[in-house]
């Protein structure tokens, strides 16, 4: 085992992330207010969502960049090493051998980007799969290339 | 080879009275919809077009399953188990041996009476992935299970078996009585009864049953009895309660474990059990992912153990009566070491160096158990007496239970195997040989940080039981340690 360093992903991650938590959660605002309109005047509705906003903003925003901190990876001859999480969190690894497939998966947001999340899949019982959000498309195929390679180079 | 073109030969068939067995299959499953269809067309004006429905789908079934099963035919390549089926179109499975798990035989009353068995091959990887040939005679099934084991080391050694040569252990019928005593299989021989019982409500009208025992205790509950009347009926009812789960529970095990043995033959682990519908599943000792040794209070109180085993490829979706799930259902403790070195030789046991778990593993356990509490305040509009009585109760036990989880619980380590045990009333230790696991993980939680604990999470290639391999509450250094040295005996892992 030599030593090893660590990687962070593309430093544009965040912003992505930032935007795939608006596309799922930006009818929660305005659901919002639509529910509280029926209780208090509209003005005081639009305040409410607005509010609600401005804090869902601020909570993505903070834990994108913290997720984007706590990430990070180290490639080594005997496998992969990812460091992950924000309350809980994760130090995996994953030996060369026992990596079955590896995916590349550019999503329609995440393209737009120029992003990609790479997944490794083991024979493992359970279905969840090791995987990197936030890589550069161009580094997420050299790095499943450097994975598949059996020598370790 | 492209997936649809067949290999040469025209291949084999199934046993000629497989319609039967097909029908048979396809029957019991319409047991809902036909039962649907008569209710639905109860009334005289529809009862025509029920019984007709009922008509044609029983023709369809017939002509379907005679079709189904005389157009069926199955190769075996040097590389795959190749399965043809369909009426009109026709569909070409393939199944790698490299992918396959387990080959069982199944033979309930039906199959044994007319001398067939259903074969069914497990396979690994992606759902729906087992082939059933529904049925084939016992030398053809023989036949089947010798020439997947000379490709694969897996199946059973029909003469072996028979020899009643490298038995392990067998049971008899007053080990399987301690058996029920022990582990209570109480629940699925009830829901069992439920199913039955609601097939035949005419005879044994359960749902008037419980209306009736409801209407007494609603009567009941208008008069106030008091606190103390309330813990007799409530002591009153867990034991009656427990005394008629553990009967059904003996029952349950003396019908599904009838005649228990478990044999090694070649690097070969296979059990066979039950009395009227004959279970026997078959594992290469290589395919051994965890043993799981259940050590709980009823356990010691008959000295007795019970081993159960991880097999790769097994799911999630298993009953507690499947093939190689349980080793040993009941065993003397002085038996275990025997018995877990021969489902996984490098395991010796008497060398495993225990470690304790964090210090602080005791208050934490506690601490889990004791945020439940409060819930017993739920209660209050009954009586205050009952919850203070319950709450000091609970407190006490609670507290037993964390100290007594913290002396016992630990992990051990050594060149070929990592282990774990913990628990207090219902204690087990798992054993998972390194060069077997998949991949690491060491996960802190805010409490953790807060306590300068980590947990190490193992994944293995089994579903089976004991759930996820995890050992909690270690010290932080430990579990790097740890993790470390997995990494390194990991990495030496050759495929």
């Amino acid at each position: 085992m030599t030593e090893i360093s660590w990687q962070r992903v593309d430093p544009g991650a965040p912003k992505l992330w930032r935007e795939s938590a608006w596309y799922g959660l930006f009818w929660l605002p305005i659901a919002a207010g639509l529910v509280s309109s029926a209780f208090v005047s509209w003005w005081a509705a639009v305040f409410v969502g607005a509010a609600l906003a401005v804090l869902l903003h601020l909570l993505i925003s903070h834990f994108s960049t913290r997720r984007f901190e706590r990430l990070s990876f180290a490639l080594a001859d005997d496998g992969l090493l990812i460091r992950k999480g924000v309350m809980w969190r994760s130090e995996r690894y994953v030996p060369r051998i026992r990596i079955q497939h590896v995916d590349v998966v550019e999503g329609p947001v995440a393209r737009r980007h120029g992003l990609s999340v790479l997944s490794l899949h083991t024979a493992g019982a359970h279905l969840e799969s090791a995987d990197i959000s936030g890589l550069r498309s161009a580094d997420a195929y050299a790095l499943r290339d450097r994975l598949l390679r059996r020598d370790g180079a | 080879m492209s997936d649809n073109v067949l290999p040469p030969g025209s291949g084999q068939r199934l046993h000629w009275a497989s319609p039967l067995y097909e029908l048979v299959f396809h029957l019991t499953n319409m047991i809902p919809t036909i039962l649907g269809l008569s209710l639905a067309t109860a009334s005289d004006t529809y009862a025509m077009w029920g019984i007709a429905g009922i008509i044609v789908m029983g023709v369809a079934t017939i002509v379907y399953s005679l079709f189904a099963s005389r157009r069926l035919r199955y190769w075996m390549t040097d590389e795959d188990l190749v399965i043809r089926s369909g009426i009109i179109g026709r569909t070409v499975r393939r199944i790698p041996w490299a992918r396959v798990e387990n080959v069982q035989q199944k033979r309930n009353l039906l199959h044994r009476l007319t001398g067939v068995a259903e074969v069914v091959v497990e396979a690994g990887g992606g759902m729906n992935a087992e082939a059933k040939l529904r049925v084939l005679g016992l030398d053809a099934a023989a036949e089947f299970e010798q020439a997947v084991r000379a490709r694969k080391k897996i199946g059973v050694d029909e003469r072996a078996v028979a020899d009643g040569a490298d038995v392990l252990l067998a049971l008899n019928s007053k080990e399987l009585i301690r058996a029920g005593l022990i582990s209570n299989q109480g629940w699925l021989a009830v829901g069992a009864l439920f199913a039955l019982a609601y097939q035949f409500d005419d005879y044994f009208p359960l749902g008037d049953w419980v209306r009736d025992a409801g209407k007494a205790t609603v009567d009941a509950v208008g008069i106030d009895h008091g606190a103390v009347f309330w813990m007799a009926l409530i002591i009153a009812l867990v034991l009656v309660g427990f005394a008629l789960m553990r009967a059904l529970s003996i029952t349950w095990w003396l019908v599904q474990f009838h005649g228990f043995s478990l044999h090694l033959v070649d690097e070969k682990l296979s059990t066979e059990h039950g009395l009227f519908t004959k279970r026997r599943g078959a594992a290469h000792r290589q395919r051994v992912q965890r043993l799981l040794v259940l050590d709980g209070w009823l356990y010691r109180l008959f000295r007795r153990q019970a081993i159960q085993v991880g097999v790769a490829g097994q799911r999630e979706a298993l009953n507690e009566t499947d093939s190689l799930r349980w080793l040993a259902p009941v065993v003397r403790p002085e038996r275990r070491s025997e018995l877990l070195h021969a489902a996984l030789p490098i395991l010796d046991e008497r060398t495993l160096d225990w470690q304790p778990l964090h210090r602080s593993a005791g208050w934490r356990v506690w601490l889990s158990h004791a945020l439940l509490v409060p819930l017993l305040l739920l209660l209050m509009g009954v009586s205050a007496t009952l919850v203070a009585v319950l709450v000091v109760t609970a407190l006490v036990l609670i507290t037993l239970d964390a100290f007594a989880y913290a002396r016992f619980a630990g992990y051990a380590i050594d060149d070929a195997i990592i282990a774990f045990r913990e628990g207090f009333l219902d204690r087990q230790t798992w054993f998972v040989p390194i060069d077997r696991i998949e991949w690491v993980s060491l996960v802190t939680s805010p409490m953790d940080r807060a306590n300068g604990t980590a947990s190490v999470l193992i994944e293995l290639r089994t579903r089976g039981p004991g759930g996820r391999a995890r050992i909690p509450l270690l010290a932080l250094a430990e579990a790097q340690a740890l993790v470390v040295r997995l990494r390194q005996q990991l990495s030496t892992v050759r495929d």
